[in-house]
């Protein structure tokens, strides 16, 4: 009687055995919850409902500043919105901050210039995103990774941001506001625990006067 | 048929399965080992000592293997079989079929430990009790229901149940006392909450502008913090949507036929069986260093009116209902000499706990009975010859 070798006998059996066995992991779908306990969870913890956000513990976005205005004629004026503190360059004002600009400017020389900071949770959808996202609004083409990583940084809230500097032509979020011959100058803070953004655009005319007072307000904000 | 048995008797029966096992037990073992510079210890026990079946990553080519759980399965048939049921009986082979059965016990006590065996810890500072500890890396899913009598009862949800739930593919979790189904259609194995912001979009839903963004596991696996968005469904009504979060500070509460319910995700949970209350925690530093030299706790086990004061040290755990706590550490490890300490206590169920001990005295006298004929044997032709 022919016979198969010892050894493939033995290889054999483990396959079909390890298949046999494996077939019997798989899980049917609805499951039952087990049988009820009692728990030592206080009832005041379920009869008492909360938000989400007050349940993970999420906070809200900085609060919105006192509608109000400051204006800088002269030398750099100290300015602040309760959380946060800065040095009003000469010739900015303060605008009235909005549900996203946690610091909200116009920009000394022309109406259409403006300065703005921005905080988000988490990495704000990323860096490369977000420069992206701007160059978008330049009109300009994305820049590759090895030229992000390439762009210079300056210091901004405690950290080093990366410092952007683009011309185009701008169009900012909803499309209003065309800016021919534009600029946008841009900080970019980005890490695990929180975003900043601080953006200035406008013509490029006038901002090419104004870059130095943008990197002493993004080195004067403070908390 | 009866061919394809005996041969089927053959393989199973034969020394080359043993080899062959044994071989693949210590390449699990090794490339196990190795796993552990990527992942934790958790995670290497899950996928290469627990598993049936897993794919090992040799660089650019997947792998599949048997698991260490298969391979046991199969050398425990290979040594029932080829060790003790067609093993020659006499005399000759009593140390070597008492040596099988050693390691059959042996085998025995792991599946034991697998299946009914559960790890965990109580935190506890000076005051407090507990009826329960939790594990280390196991999630469940509860759900909570607030009874008549204002007592809150609780039916869960293992992970196995659930972690692979998709939202084309949600894992649906019921029970016939519920007005409702559970459906889980995400699950993240480690995630935090943020709010939803407008100048970026999520592949998750977002519930009352947040959203669960998942991060990379952590090495660690209990480093991880779970995430899991669910959907209760009630027949006619449209499906509420919650998220959960492992380290939320309340479950998600909602309302069923003027009931109220709530879910929560949270380390899987044992019950102790009795209640331990710490009374006593006390710590020895080192001479002038913030390091601890040896600590100890004075609990209170109660069980109904009976009342147990116990001493639990670092050497000396406590044994009782089938449970071993150890004193396992302390903290906050930052706390000034002021400020309250809480104790820590590892606790252990494992029915099998004591078998591997006897295993090894079985699987000894074995070996010992039978080189102990062979040297006999031995010295005796040695004697003859002379």
């Amino acid at each position: 009687m022919p016979t198969l070798p010892f050894r493939t006998g033995s290889l054999l059996t483990f396959a079909v055995l390890s298949l046999a066995v494996s077939a019997c992991s798989d899980r049917a779908q609805p499951s039952e919850l087990s049988a009820p306990r009692e728990s030592s969870t206080p009832a005041a913890a379920i009869e008492q409902p909360r938000s989400s956000a007050e349940r993970l513990g999420v906070q809200a976005p900085p609060a919105a500043a006192p509608n109000a205005t400051n204006a800088s004629n002269g030398a750099p004026t100290s300015g602040g919105n309760g959380a946060l503190k800065w040095e009003l360059p000469a010739g900015w004002s303060e605008l009235a901050p909005t549900s996203m600009r946690v610091a909200n400017f116009r920009v000394a020389g022309d109406e259409r210039a403006e300065c703005y900071l921005t905080f988000l949770a988490g990495d704000g959808g990323g860096l490369a995103a977000n420069i992206q996202r701007w160059r978008t609004q330049m009109g300009q083409g994305p820049l590759s990774p090895q030229e992000i990583a390439a762009l210079p940084t300056k210091p901004m809230l405690g950290g080093e941001a990366v410092l952007v500097d683009f011309a185009g032509s701008f169009s900012g979020m909803g499309g209003g506001g065309k800016i021919e011959d534009a600029r946008l100058v841009g900080l970019l803070l980005v890490g695990p625990q929180g975003a900043a953004f601080l953006k200035m655009t406008g013509p490029a005319s006038t901002l090419a006067g104004q870059v130095d007072a943008f990197l002493a307000l993004a080195a004067s904000l403070r908390n | 048929m009866r061919r394809a048995g005996e041969l089927a008797l053959r393989g199973l029966s034969s020394l080359g399965l043993s080899c062959v096992l044994l071989v693949l037990l210590g390449l699990l073992t090794w490339l196990g080992t190795l796993e552990q510079t990527r992942s934790g210890l958790y995670e290497v026990q899950r996928k290469y000592f627990e598993s049936f079946v897993l794919s090992h990553d040799f660089g650019p080519v997947e792998v599949p293997l048997p698991g260490a759980n298969l391979v046991m399965s199969v050398l425990l048939v290979n040594l029932l079989v080829g060790g003790i049921v067609r093993l020659r009986r006499g005399a000759a082979t009593v140390g070597v079929l008492v040596a099988h059965s050693g390691i059959v016990l042996l085998l025995a006590s792991s599946f034991v430990k697998w299946r009914h065996s559960s790890e965990g810890h109580v935190t506890l500072y000076e005051g407090q009790r507990a009826t329960h500890f939790q594990s280390y890396q196991r999630w469940e899913l509860a759900v909570l229901e607030v009874g008549d009598d204002g007592r809150v009862l609780e039916r869960v949800a293992p992970q196995e149940r659930y972690e692979h739930a998709t939202p084309d593919a949600p894992a649906v979790l019921r029970a016939d006392e519920l007005p409702f189904e559970v459906r889980v259609t995400h699950v993240l194995a480690n995630c935090s909450p943020l709010p939803k912001g407008p100048m970026f979009d999520v592949d998750v839903p977002v519930v009352d502008g947040v959203f669960l963004r998942e991060r990379a596991r952590d090495k660690e696996t209990e480093r991880n913090i779970a995430g899991a968005y669910v959907e209760v469904r009630e027949s006619g009504a449209t499906p509420r949507v919650g998220v959960l979060w492992g380290a939320q500070s309340a479950p998600w509460s909602f309302e069923v036929a003027g009931r109220r319910y709530a879910l929560d995700l949270r380390k899987e949970r044992y019950p102790l069986g009795f209640t331990l209350a710490l009374a006593d925690f006390r710590k020895e530093d080192h001479p002038r260093m913030n390091m601890a030299r040896a600590f100890e706790s004075d609990v209170e086990v109660r069980e109904g009116a009976a009342k147990r004061p116990v001493t639990i040290s670092m050497n000396a755990p406590l044994r009782t209902g089938g449970l071993v706590l150890y004193q396992a550490s302390w903290g906050p490890s930052n706390a000034r000499a002021s400020d309250p300490l809480f104790s820590t206590f590892a606790v252990v169920r494992n029915p099998a706990d004591s078998w591997p001990l006897w295993s090894c005295v079985v699987i000894s006298l074995g070996l010992v009975w039978h080189f102990g004929r062979m040297l006999a044997r031995h010295v005796r032709r040695e004697v003859g010859l002379a």
